[in-house]
């Protein structure tokens, strides 16, 4: 995973286990507050099956990474996943869903505003001790 | 059933095992990918459940159940019973048939079961039948699965090259259709005008005017009596003549029509013999297209026969009538008589006296008796006469159900609609035929026959008594219709049962069945309905 134009990038890939998609959530949340990410793009384009384990495992992530600070968007389920999971009952309630991933991206971008990306944040920071430094009452006068 | 795969699911890595072995060995056998993906769903869902108890494992087979072939997924566990289980519930609905079953030795089994293809896909069952040899020769069963996805890509192939072909008979017959059409045209309107000269509105003509106008008419009359063949024997061949059959009296149909034959026999001094059955003989025919093929043969016989007779007679047998058309004509050469029924075949017709045939008439009459499932041959003799015969097929009340649900079945596909079936038979029928007489109860079901009838609202709906039943199709009518209609006959005969005084010995039974919601074709409807 990466990130792309502010956003947490995380492509699934097919055989995945338990084991596994237990890893990639645990890892994706480590990211958002590592980096700070406010959104989040899942693409299952590369995933054939998708069963209520993984769908469930993908919803909590949402949920999680929610109480994070950031929006989960999933991009690309293919037709036929997404009349299976309505069938089980597994709608993707809670999570945003977009069919590709440029659609993903724009989705995310009212809440990604690139000016606030994690790297420039820290050197805004840096500026302002610096100045807060030079200026003085005594000075101004 | 034959064993494709086994997978014991040992840990949850085997779960994504029993998926993918799903998925492939449903993309062997040609499933869409909406079934694949569905199987495969299915196969992770359920192994998941059985994977939490003991000895759970996944069998992925071939399994044939009456003359389908299914692909059968078997999930078995050690467990105790349990009650409902919600995700069976959602997991049923992606198979053909699921069950759920207890060994003895305490093992819970889910059989889930998806039908291989359409039932235009004969080849799978055959090849399961009659190669069973082959099949247990084999070393692995993932052969057998790969020969049976190559013969239904096979079928595939087939059906599409069938279809290309239907396309162009398609073309072809609209071809036949328009050019008819548009020819008809210009020649009534050259008939007009020959006709108006003809009878002089624009004027004297002189005797050689009149005699060339003469032929000209009568050249377009038979030009169009060929155009009108050619599109009969258009639609015969391409199956667009639905028959109006009805049950009918034969004698009275053909007494009937010899009448007016009987003047131009006169006419050249030619005997007329009629040979029927006294006994009334009822068939299930189309009334005006048997009197077509009257009409063709008995005009060729007029036609083709100097002196002597024309003789029509009915024979009838056990499960048909003969009908044969025979004159002592000049006859048919043994080299012409395989050619008879040929289109556009005309024998010894040159210097006949009369008008000129268009080669088509055997052609169709041939279509039509065909078309009521008959049978035509001709038998002759040179300068001695010839015999045109053919079959029709009796009747009975079961084999005219099976039709007329044949026809409505195939209707309602078309027109996607529904229709249904209800079957009345009387409980306990035997034991009331020692109270009451065979004969008294074969009058009470003609009545109960007559008052069902009666209660019919449209006209494609029909009831008839077969045997000891009574059977009425409901066109365009599904599950909630047919409920409607069956409590209105009930009460229907319920009233009429209390005026003869018979509601104590007389009990009703009404089954029904709906196509295509509870049955796929003409036989389980029928069958579904006396069984319900």
């Amino acid at each position: 995973m990466h990130i792309s134009r502010g956003c947490l990038l995380v492509p699934l890939q097919d055989d995945l286990y338990d084991e596994s998609i237990l890893e990639m959530q645990a890892e994706i949340l480590e990211k958002i507050s590592q980096a700070g990410v406010k959104g989040v793009i899942i693409d299952l384009t590369s995933i054939d099956i998708l069963d209520s384990f993984l769908a469930n495992t993908l919803l909590d992530t949402g949920r999680m990474a929610s109480l994070l600070g950031a929006t989960t968007v999933v991009v690309g389920i293919k037709p036929e996943l997404a009349t299976v999971l309505v069938d089980l009952g597994l709608e993707f309630k809670d999570i945003l869903t977009a069919i590709t991933l440029e659609q993903g991206f724009q989705e995310l971008r009212p809440i990604v505003e690139p000016e606030e990306r994690p790297e420039e944040i820290e050197e805004t920071e840096e500026f302002e001790e610096e100045t807060s430094e030079d200026v003085t009452c005594e000075d101004e006068i | 059933m034959i064993e494709i795969e086994r997978i014991h699911i040992r840990d949850e890595t085997f779960i994504v095992e029993a998926s993918k072995k799903v998925q492939a060995v449903a993309r062997d056998l040609k499933f869409d990918s909406m079934n694949i993906v569905r199987l495969a769903v299915c196969a992770s869902e359920l192994s998941r459940y059985i994977y939490h108890y003991k000895e759970p494992v996944l069998i992925i087979g071939l399994e044939r159940k009456n003359q389908d072939v299914f692909l059968k997924l078997a999930f078995k566990c050690k467990k105790e019973k349990s009650k409902t289980s919600s995700l069976r519930f959602k997991i049923e609905k992606f198979f053909d048939d699921f069950r759920v079953s207890y060994t003895a030795e305490g093992f819970e089994v889910l059989e889930g079961y998806k039908y291989i293809e359409d039932p235009e896909f004969k080849m799978t069952q055959e090849f399961i039948h009659t190669e069973k040899e082959k099949i247990q020769g084999l070393s692995k069963s993932r052969e057998l699965v790969a020969l049976i996805g190559q013969a239904k890509e096979q079928v595939k192939a087939e059906k599409v090259r069938v279809m290309g072909l239907e396309k162009l008979d398609r073309i072809k017959s609209d071809f036949v259709l328009t050019v008819s059409h548009e020819l008809r045209t210009p020649l009534s309107i050259i008939k007009e005008g020959v006709s108006l000269v003809l009878d002089k509105v624009c004027g004297k003509i002189n005797q050689k005017q009149e005699k060339i106008l003469i032929t000209i008419n009568d050249n377009i009359d038979r030009l169009t009596r060929i155009i009108n063949d050619i599109l009969d024997i258009s639609k015969i061949e391409e199956g667009r003549v639905e028959l109006e059959k009805e049950f009918i009296n034969l004698n009275s149909l053909i007494k009937n029509y010899i009448s007016s034959f009987a003047i131009i026999a006169m006419g050249k001094g030619l005997e007329i013999k009629v040979d029927l059955p006294e006994r009334e003989v009822r068939l299930y025919i189309d009334g005006g297209k048997i009197i077509e093929v009257f009409a063709n043969l008995l005009s060729d016989a007029l036609k083709f026969t100097e002196r002597g007779y024309v003789e029509i007679s009915l024979q009838e047998k056990e499960n048909e009538v003969v009908c044969s058309i025979s004159d002592t004509g000049r006859g048919i050469s043994s080299e012409d008589i395989p050619k008879v029924f040929q289109k556009f075949r005309q024998f010894g017709r040159v210097d006949s006296s009369g008008e000129k045939g268009t080669g088509l008439g055997l052609s169709i009459v041939k279509g039509i008796v065909e078309m009521h499932k008959g049978k035509i041959w001709v038998e002759s003799e040179l300068g001695k006469g010839t015999k045109f015969s053919f079959t029709l097929p009796k009747y009975t009340p079961e084999m005219f159900l099976k039709e007329y649900v044949s026809t409505g079945i195939k209707r309602a596909s078309e027109n996607n609609s529904k229709i249904s079936l209800i079957v009345v038979s009387i409980l306990e029928f035997d034991k009331l035929k020692q109270e009451l007489t065979p004969v008294r109860l074969n009058l009470i079901l003609k009545d109960m026959e007559m008052r069902l009838k009666h209660a019919l609202h449209l006209e494609r709906d029909v009831a008839v008594k077969v045997t000891e039943e009574i059977d009425i199709l409901l066109d365009d009518c599904g599950k909630e219709g047919v409920l409607k209609v069956k409590n209105r006959f009930a009460k229907i005969l319920e009233d009429y049962f209390v005026r003869k005084n018979l509601s104590d010995k007389i009990k009703i039974h009404f089954g029904f069945s709906t196509y295509p919601d509870e049955a796929k074709d003409d036989e389980e409807l029928i069958k579904k309905a006396k069984e319900a």
